[in-house]
């Protein structure tokens, strides 16, 4: 029971970056369901910014993801270590940057991966006020607040915010607060959604 | 099966009662270092390194971590930071010659033990002993070595072939082989001088190997860079 409890502590270390492939924009939940109903496949570059108190300047990461309706999803870091995270029919894969090229990764944290696809599948329907591991509030201009409703869980992410784009169906940034001063920030850039994606990217690496 | 029972118990000994130092050939005379013995091939001044971090356990299983590290080879101090690829911080201290003092610790970094374990595992691949070293002299291979006693009773031997060759072996007070640390030579130097990557193995039946790749490395003040010299011949 402490193990299954430990990988889904270690699954829901990924969910805050799964949350930013949520779609709409929408002034209440119903328009925000409504406008993510729309949305079959999103295509984003993304930058992530990592700020902690001793660093004077953020660590930056750069990459890629894909998602495509109803359970396919890609997220590749580029820079500064190469790795891509693949779900697809059920598969989830891990492959990362070694010395001798891209490696498949090995750990139990993958196994429990279904348990996120799930809660993706909730938050692409805009369905983020029927989440079970997050209550969501609706703000204005476009901000969706994300709050673990598992105390052992607010250890791990204190909150998470989300700022929708003004084009419906796109999102701005996300931060992704550990405590004030430790925080994520990811904004995302290209971003094509309803465009068809070929499966392979879904399967295959590179 | 008193003897058969007497048998078990001899073949658990036989580790123990057999582990010893490797012999050192003692340098002669007026070649032997006399001090500040290979210091060179740690970093020195303050440093923030990113490593990325391949964690291998005994099962086998296979997971990447980013580590930060910033370091100070003159205050013996370190803030340590590791990080899911993601960026979600598992761990997180500082210590201090010493003192350590953890800020953050999740699941598995959160057990018994854990974050002694990498204070000590960063000390071995970052600092130098800092205490003087008891004897020097050659391997049986050949390999240039540095002894060095270490606080909980165990030993540290440095053994060098020149700047880019070297590795750390550790051993408890029973003399048994715990710890090995070496650059891995293919891998090259980074502009600063350091290796490109690193592969510490814990020994043993709970042992681990991490490798660890540099991917970033920025002076916190100015350094000078690293010299191309043979330590153990610097004096």
């Amino acid at each position: 029971m402490r193990n299954l409890q430990k990988i889904r502590h270690k699954t829901h270390l990924l969910l805050p970056l799964i949350a930013v492939l949520c779609i709409g924009w929408a002034g209440s939940w119903d328009e925000l369901k409504s406008t993510a109903g729309t949305v079959t496949s999103v295509k984003a570059a993304f930058r992530q910014e990592k700020h902690l108190k001793i660093l004077a300047r953020p660590l930056v990461s750069e990459g890629v993801f894909y998602y495509q309706a109803p359970r396919s999803l890609r997220w590749e870091y580029t820079h500064p270590v190469q790795s891509i995270l693949l779900m697809h029919e059920g598969s989830v894969k891990r492959y990362v940057q070694t010395a001798s090229g891209l490696e498949m990764e090995r750990s139990a944290g993958l196994d429990a991966m279904q348990v996120v696809i799930d809660e993706i599948t909730r938050w692409l329907q805009g369905r983020f006020d029927e989440s079970e591991m997050f209550a969501a509030r609706l703000e204005g201009a476009g901000r969706i607040v994300l709050t673990p409703k598992e105390e052992g869980f607010k250890a791990i992410i204190q909150w998470i915010e989300i700022n929708l784009a003004e084009k419906p169906g796109m999102i701005r940034d996300v931060v992704i607060f550990e405590s004030p001063e430790a925080y994520t920030h990811m904004l995302f850039s290209d971003t094509t959604l309803n465009t068809p994606i070929d499966a392979s990217i879904f399967r295959e690496v590179p | 099966m008193i003897h058969l029972s007497r048998l078990l118990f001899l073949l658990m000994c036989l580790p123990i009662a057999c582990s010893h130092l490797p012999d050192i050939q003692s340098t002669p005379p007026g070649a032997a270092p006399s001090g500040g013995c290979l210091t060179s091939i740690f970093p020195q001044g303050d440093w923030q390194l990113l490593h990325a971090i391949e964690a291998t356990g005994p099962s086998g299983g296979k997971q990447t971590l980013l580590g930060l590290s910033q370091i100070s080879s003159h205050k013996r101090s370190a803030h340590c930071v590791m990080m899911t690829l993601e960026g979600m911080v598992l761990f997180q201290a500082t210590f201090d010659d010493g003192a350590l003092s953890v800020q953050r610790a999740v699941a598995p970094f959160d057990r018994p033990g854990m974050a002694e374990g990498i204070v000590e595992d960063l000390r071995m691949i970052f600092f130098s002993p800092g205490r003087p070293h008891i004897q020097t002299g050659r391997l049986p291979d050949g390999m240039r070595v540095c002894r060095y006693p270490l606080p909980d009773g165990g030993t540290q031997d440095i053994e060098t072939q020149d700047q880019t060759h070297w590795v750390i072996h550790r051993y408890d007070r029973r003399h048994r082989l715990i710890r090995t640390v070496r650059p891995v030579s293919d891998q090259g130097r980074s502009e600063q001088g350091m290796p490109n990557q690193i592969l510490l193995e814990a020994h043993g039946l709970v042992g681990y190997q991490l490798r660890m790749s540099l991917v970033e490395a920025q002076p916190l003040t100015y350094q000078p860079k690293l010299k191309k010299v043979n330590p153990c011949d610097s004096n």
